[in-house]
């Protein structure tokens, strides 16, 4: 990964005009805004949507980054913020959305697929799953998000959530009782 | 333990998707058509200014059409010029004497 200084650089020629040189930052962190964003939002599309949402808003604030924490952390602030909104609006609409998953879950149940039975099992699972971890509180799940989808160190993760070290470690624990508790129910 | 795993199970069938190989090409044609659409957002007092000048039309709307009053057009404002119409008189009257 290029070094901060780099960075610095290529946002210094950004904002003087060089705007095609956003597509070496987006090259850059694609890839771990995608992992984030797939950890709240759990589809492809939905994930692709924020991606693109998040780079929009970095450029566009680009002149506001100065350089006092990592142009990452900054990055993955956006990103959560981004999720963290994407998903307020989502439940706005969870009615629709979840008949429309629903339906979307009986046509996916192919007839070639070997144990319609046992693909049904793996899918409950999988929903068990997803449900335990979109109801632990937003701290807990960011920095199980930030944890478990992009192998964030918890310096990093207490930096991009402006948390202590200690306070991370602790929302970590909660969250893996919480889950834990949740999928024995 | 089971539980740990399925958590497992279900982050490793998440992270194997991969994005768009397409997203940054996409990313950058947004952002280039969003500059040539002049796309910009509309601040907070902008907002404010534009709301309060459609209230200030609209009340003025409709204190103009309020000004108008039928009672105000005086009767004794029509006034007709009627020295070339015949007095009715002449025809109604027995007594006037219509004759030269």
């Amino acid at each position: 990964m290029t070094n901060p200084e780099e960075i610095k650089y290529i946002i210094s020629d950004i904002l003087t005009g060089e705007r095609e040189k956003f597509s070496v930052i987006v090259n850059l962190y694609k890839d771990s805004v995608f992992r984030i964003a797939i950890g709240y939002m759990h589809t492809k599309d939905d994930a692709e949507d924020i991606v693109q949402e998040v780079f929009i808003k970095t450029y566009q604030s680009l002149s506001g980054f100065k350089g006092k924490s990592e142009f990452s952390t900054w990055l993955y602030r956006i990103t959560v913020n981004t999720c963290l909104n994407a998903i307020e609006k989502k439940q706005r609409y969870s009615f629709f959305q979840k008949a429309e998953d629903t339906v979307s879950r009986i046509f996916n149940i192919r007839s070639d697929e070997k144990n319609p039975e046992e693909m049904l099992v793996s899918r409950e699972k999988e929903k068990a799953v997803q449900d335990a971890i979109d109801s632990l509180p937003k701290q807990q799940r960011t920095a199980f998000t930030l944890k478990r989808y992009d192998d964030l160190s918890q310096k990093e993760i207490s930096q991009i959530m402006d948390l202590s070290e200690g306070a991370v470690e602790q929302l970590l624990q909660r969250a893996k009782v919480n889950l834990t508790n949740k999928l024995k129910k | 333990m089971k539980t740990e795993q399925s958590i497992t199970d279900f982050i490793d069938s998440k992270l194997k998707i991969e994005p768009n190989p397409y997203l940054t090409t996409q990313i950058m044609a947004k952002l280039e058509s969003m500059e040539h659409n002049g796309h910009y957002k509309l601040s907070s007092l902008q907002k404010t200014v534009v709301a309060v000048s459609i209230t200030i039309v609209v009340l003025m709307g409709i204190s103009f059409g309020t000004l108008y009053n039928k009672e105000k057009t005086d009767s004794y404002a029509l006034n007709i010029n009627d020295y070339q119409i015949e007095n009715l008189q002449i025809f109604s009257d027995p007594l006037v004497n219509t004759e030269d």
